[in-house]
């Protein structure tokens, strides 16, 4: 195994396995800024490959992609280092389709990236900001479970957040 | 401050597994009714929403609707909502307004009428609900967020020709919004200003009403003894705030003899979970300056003090907190501001000062005044900006530094 050319400190490297076999090797320190990796690296010590089978190849791709930034963009401490990531961060979910959104978004969930759960989430938020109840339930795939006439009932009470 | 954080910590996750329970006993799938995100990611989405969006999305399904009515979601909710200033015309209350987030406060923007009549005054203002006053001493909460308002009962004083003076606050504990009347003055207007002042307030057994919204109904109780009976308490009638920490109402008057020069400063606080009144003493050195306000820095009870003659002729603003709630003798003085050369400090009314640590820049001072209101930027980029006027037509603003929008219901 080969350490990084880049830094002067060797870094270990684990091997993390995508659901459909696809292989990512990253750096430790990278892979552990999910909470789920960093568990299973202290709980089970010297393990190199990790598999992971709720997760395909493309959004954790996309996972690590996000954590190698913030990873890299925390090595320097200058300050303009939060506004560079943020500048990134609005980068990297700019042109996200709605269902790579999703499943990036659950894959950060299942790793535990919380930091990365919070710029999805607030991204799915300003997109469903100001819609209506209908739109939100195609959207989200969700069938009404009111019995008849609850829904006007609710409608009646709140009228003015439908104006 | 540790507790304070463990007590969060503790509420977030109860408040993920309350939501768990509401999710799976509504749900007849493991996803309950949303069929393409997991239940926890649902939550957080839901948190970073505007009040208005989530009163309308109730109607989306029964899972969503107990979710948004969950108090632990509404608490939640509210820490993701970012703070600011609101601002009334006090002496004529029809609209309250915000400058939104712009450093320079050169635009108005988030005006809201009060959807009250003749509004006399806001008497307090927490979690997002106002506490007004109308004709007749009428007494409403109102939340702008959600548009929602609701005039609470007469509070029960045996002489309805007395007036009162009012406290409003939110209490973690009960989960629940609190009214606070202590009645029995009199009232007088001094001349030359829009204000006037109240004599013999919290004097002992002076009636005193405690209003629950959740019961929507007051209960009756009576000052205690908290001042030598000699003792004459004035109380300005609109100037003050009355700010709530550590889950405690507070009001600054003065008290001792008839004369004010011969009167000191005390505030008074209201626990509204014990419902007891205590008498805090300000610290020994702010008696010589000119008390502006009261508020709050940092979730600490704050005193704002001017003194215009200093040995370098600049003005001095004071910002003092009490270190410890509670605690007389941990007042320290947190900040001391040099005004060199500028103009407002000659302006006789300079209301209220604001050291903005929420709803303003951390490191600027709010000043309003009879020629309008202005900021002081204590580290500015560059001098030219240091202090910028804003809104100069516009005085005798009252301001509420700490709003924010919440989905807390009142009706």
């Amino acid at each position: 195994m080969s350490s990084s050319s880049t830094t002067t400190t060797t870094t270990r490297l684990l091997m993390l396995k995508a659901s459909d076999g696809v292989t990512f090797e990253v750096e430790e320190a990278v892979a552990t800024k999910l909470g789920a990796i960093n568990n299973m690296v202290e709980e089970e010590g010297s393990e190199d490959l990790i598999c992971l089978p709720n997760v395909n190849g493309k959004f954790l791709g996309m996972v690590l992609e996000w954590c190698k930034k913030h990873a890299n963009n925390n090595t320097n401490s200058d300050k303009g280092n939060d506004e560079v990531n943020k500048w990134w961060d609005k980068e990297f979910v700019m042109d996200l389709d709605q269902n790579t959104l999703y499943h990036l978004l659950m894959a950060a969930d299942y790793l535990s990236g919380t930091e990365l759960v919070d710029l999805l989430t607030e991204k799915v938020a300003s997109m469903i900001r100001g819609k209506k109840v209908e739109e939100i339930r195609e959207t989200f795939k969700i069938k009404s479970d009111f019995l008849p006439g609850q829904e006007e009932e609710i409608r009646k009470k709140n009228s003015w957040a439908f104006e | 401050m540790a507790l304070k954080v463990i007590l969060n910590e503790f509420f977030y996750v109860s408040f993920c597994l309350i939501a768990k329970v509401i999710f799976m006993k509504l749900g007849q799938k493991k996803r309950s009714c949303t069929t393409i995100l997991p239940d926890d990611v649902t939550l957080e989405i839901l948190l970073r929403l505007d009040p208005k969006s989530l009163m309308r999305f109730k109607c989306v399904c029964k899972s969503w609707k107990s979710i948004i009515n969950h108090s632990c979601f509404i608490n939640m909710h509210l820490k993701h909502q970012v703070p600011y200033t609101v601002f009334v015309n006090h002496r004529c209350p029809r609209e309250i307004f915000s400058f939104g987030r712009s450093r320079n406060f050169d635009k108005i923007s988030n005006i809201i009428r009060i959807p009250v009549a003749n509004v006399k005054s806001i008497e307090g203002s927490d979690r997002g609900i106002l506490c007004l006053t109308g004709d007749n001493n009428a007494i409403y909460l109102w939340n702008p967020a959600i548009n929602q308002v609701k005039k609470i009962p007469s509070p029960p004083f045996s002489n309805s020709d007395e007036g009162f003076r009012l406290g409003f606050g939110y209490n973690p504990m009960t989960n629940d919004f609190t009214v606070v009347g202590v009645g029995g003055p009199t009232v007088r207007a001094i001349s030359s200003t829009p204000f006037s002042v109240v004599d013999y307030l919290f004097t002992s057994n002076n009636e005193v009403a405690i209003y629950s919204l959740r019961r929507n109904s007051w209960k009756r109780s009576q000052m205690p003894h908290i001042f030598n009976s000699s003792d004459v308490i004035t109380m300005s009638d609109q100037i003050w705030l009355s700010p709530v920490v550590s889950g405690c109402i507070h009001w600054m008057l003065y008290y001792g003899r008839h004369d004010w020069s011969q009167s000191q400063h005390g505030i008074v606080s209201f626990d509204m979970n014990t419902e007891e009144f205590k008498l805090f003493d300000i610290p020994e050195q702010v008696e010589k300056c000119w008390i502006e306000n009261i508020g709050k820095s940092s979730e600490s009870l704050a005193l704002f003090t001017f003194v215009a003659f200093t040995p370098s002729n600049f003005p001095i603003v004071g910002i003092w907190v009490m270190k410890e709630y509670g605690i007389s003798t941990s007042w320290i003085k947190q900040q001391a501001i040099e005004f060199p050369g500028s103009s407002i400090i000659k302006c006789p009314f300079t209301q209220y000062l604001h050291f903005g640590d929420r709803g303003f820049a951390s490191d600027s001072l709010l000043l309003s005044s009879a020629n309008g209101l202005y900021i002081w930027h204590i580290h500015p980029e560059n001098e030219d900006e240091r202090i910028k006027c804003f809104c100069p037509t516009m005085n005798w603003l009252s301001c509420f530094p700490d709003y924010v929008e919440s989905i807390f219901q009142i009706n």
